[in-house]
């Protein structure tokens, strides 16, 4: 199925296209929302990537593979440069009605208090990483993809991905340090003031709620204060 | 070495990693935004299919304006060349036919070199007019919705939410206003046609028209050569112009700038001398604008490759030789203005 699929896509049967977004367009939302923390920007991003995947379809290469490493490279792409693609196809987006920016229940308002609140302690973590290691990160760890598989949907070598996962690993890793350090001394901080009561707010706000697991993470990263400077510095100093 | 367990460019555990940063949140697309967005899509897909397929069944080949880019509507509407001769035949050489897109001969090739000549003549009579940086470029033309795209409104459905959209098709008029700076948005006012042709304002819709650099700005034609010959190495050198298909890109190109370029008398001119110093260009009589003006165009035809060949025009007023603008979208008013928004009566074109 997935053959004739590819197959479609490439010769631009419009029903594939159909099936491809209902197949992979949650996939796609996922990515843009955890790589960006922005829900309004994925909702293009989902939109963008379709249209490019449109206008890139006779560059897919024949084959039997899965079309969700394709679909993920574009995404990235067009997150990398949101204002390019939107420009390519800003009539296009123009027709598209905006999403509601708040859901309509009482519910998913939690949940997305919560969720928003996690994706913002993430993208904390992951701006300390320059935007290569970022989207080698997200792409090889949060949706699964091999090593090899990115490195061809980035168009990068193997050994880039591999050394930038290394690097993103580093990174992480004196984050963790850093909030461990700090989780000793909690009285001290200066920048991280602002952060910590914003923290404190949204536990109250998802006390219970299904937001467990987000708020304890929250509480992992969202509360060091790291620039992005430092972090760069520390794990160059820490190189052996 | 031996000690550490890892070197840079060995494997690392995925699992290790998401574990120092596990996945946040659980984002999923709500159900009623996958179907408004898959609509948009497949109304897209739809949209360009029946735009390209009326004129060759290949995939499309997207038309590639590197050197000058534009608004994506707008590279739609740069067809390819014919001249047509109802001034020839006004000027006494009678008797010329319509060449269609069989191929140019020389003399027919030495007829479109006159005809722009005269147009360039013509061009470079207008009045210059004098911007400032505040202010906008105002364009008018009508076409169809498949070059302008079409208004549309958000489709409800009992319960009052936005399932979907619709898009007005037919012929629209695009009022258009771009920063002179290219800094700030742009906004383009796309108002339905009756099919007396007023318009009909129940249906309108204005788009914000994000600035950027894919396109040039009245500044950046502005600063364009306004010889030929360096006008044309200029047109010809842009980043990504593809070499097999460089007469028709610059041919494309230029005819994207024609409309702000009406304002720019030297420009316009260096434009229409350079355009006569590529090959295949040749003339086509009475045809018609975007609009149903009859005129003169001219096109461009790659003899050894009809599938080269551009099956679109630009259109010239028969008596005034001014520009009128292609046989799917025509020009009506080029001004410049203190506003977005604002109409001003001083016309061009």
């Amino acid at each position: 199925m997935e053959t004739s699929l590819r197959t479609r896509v490439r010769a631009g049967d419009p029903g594939a296209f159909g099936q491809l977004f209902d197949e992979y367009a949650s996939v796609i939302y996922r990515h843009a929302v955890r790589l960006t923390g922005d829900w309004v920007m994925a909702d293009d991003i989902v939109s963008l990537t379709f249209l490019e995947a449109w206008r890139l379809r006779e560059r897919l290469l024949p084959g039997d593979d899965s079309l969700r490493p394709w679909l993920l490279g574009i995404a990235t792409n067009v997150t990398r440069n949101t204002t390019r693609a939107a420009r390519r196809h800003r009539t296009a987006l123009a027709k598209l009605p905006p999403p509601d920016p708040v859901p309509d229940f009482a519910e998913e308002v939690t949940q997305r208090l919560a969720d928003t609140e996690e994706l913002a302690a993430a993208q904390k973590a992951l701006r300390t990483m320059r935007r290569g290691e970022r989207e080698v990160f997200t792409l090889c760890v949060w949706e699964g993809l091999d090593a090899a598989t990115v490195a061809e949907t980035l168009g990068v070598a193997a050994s880039t991905v591999r050394a930038r996962l290394s690097r993103a690993r580093k990174r992480l890793r004196k984050l963790t340090e850093l909030e461990l350090a700090r989780g000793s001394d909690d009285k001290r901080g200066t920048e991280g003031d602002t952060r910590r009561d914003t923290d404190g707010d949204t536990r109250r706000d998802t006390d219970g709620g299904a937001g467990q697991g987000a708020v304890q993470r929250a509480a992992m990263v969202g509360q060091i204060p790291v620039s992005r400077r430092q972090a760069a510095r520390s794990t160059q100093e820490k190189k052996r | 070495m031996n000690t550490n367990p890892r070197r840079a460019d060995q494997p690392v555990d995925p699992q290790e990693l998401a574990e120092l940063l596990p996945a946040p949140a659980r984002p999923v697309l709500p159900q009623d935004r996958h179907r408004v967005l898959r609509e948009h899509l497949m109304e897209q897909i739809s949209h360009e299919q029946s735009r390209s397929t009326s004129t060759s069944p290949a995939p499309p080949a997207r038309r590639r304006l590197v050197l000058i880019a534009a608004p994506l509507a707008l590279a739609a509407v740069v067809g390819g060349g014919a001249v047509a001769v109802d001034a020839v035949r006004d000027d006494g050489k009678g008797g010329a036919t319509a060449t269609g897109v069989s191929g140019g001969t020389a003399a027919e090739h030495r007829q479109a070199v006159q005809l722009l000549d005269r147009i360039a003549v013509v061009a470079a009579d207008r009045p210059a007019v004098t911007v400032r940086d505040d202010q906008f470029v105002y364009t008018r033309s009508r076409g169809s919705s498949a070059i302008w795209g079409g208004p549309s409104k958000p489709v409800r459905d009992s319960k009052g939410d936005i399932t979907g959209t619709r898009t007005y098709k037919g012929n629209v008029q695009s009022d258009e206003w771009q920063p002179v700076t290219g800094k700030g948005d742009g906004l383009r006012r796309l108002t339905a046609l009756t099919p007396d042709g007023a318009p009909d304002p129940s249906q309108k819709q204005d788009i914000a028209m994000s600035g950027g650099t894919g396109y040039l700005t009245f500044r950046q034609l502005q600063a364009l050569p306004t010889d030929p010959d360096a006008l044309l190495k200029k047109l010809k050198s842009g980043n990504g112009v593809v070499k097999s298909r460089l007469t028709e890109t610059v041919f494309e190109n230029v005819g994207v700038i024609l409309d702000q370029a009406t304002l720019l008398p030297d420009l316009s001119a260096a434009l229409y001398r350079a355009v006569a110093k590529l090959p295949d260009v040749t003339v086509v009589k009475n045809v018609k604008d975007g609009a149903g003006r009859t005129g003169i165009g001219l096109t461009y035809t790659d003899r050894g490759n009809p599938s080269k060949t551009t099956n679109g025009y630009w259109v010239f007023d028969p008596k005034s030789l001014a520009y009128l603008g292609t046989d799917r979208s025509a020009l009506l008013d080029v001004a410049v203005t203190d506003e977005k928004g604002e109409v001003t009566a001083v016309g061009a074109s």
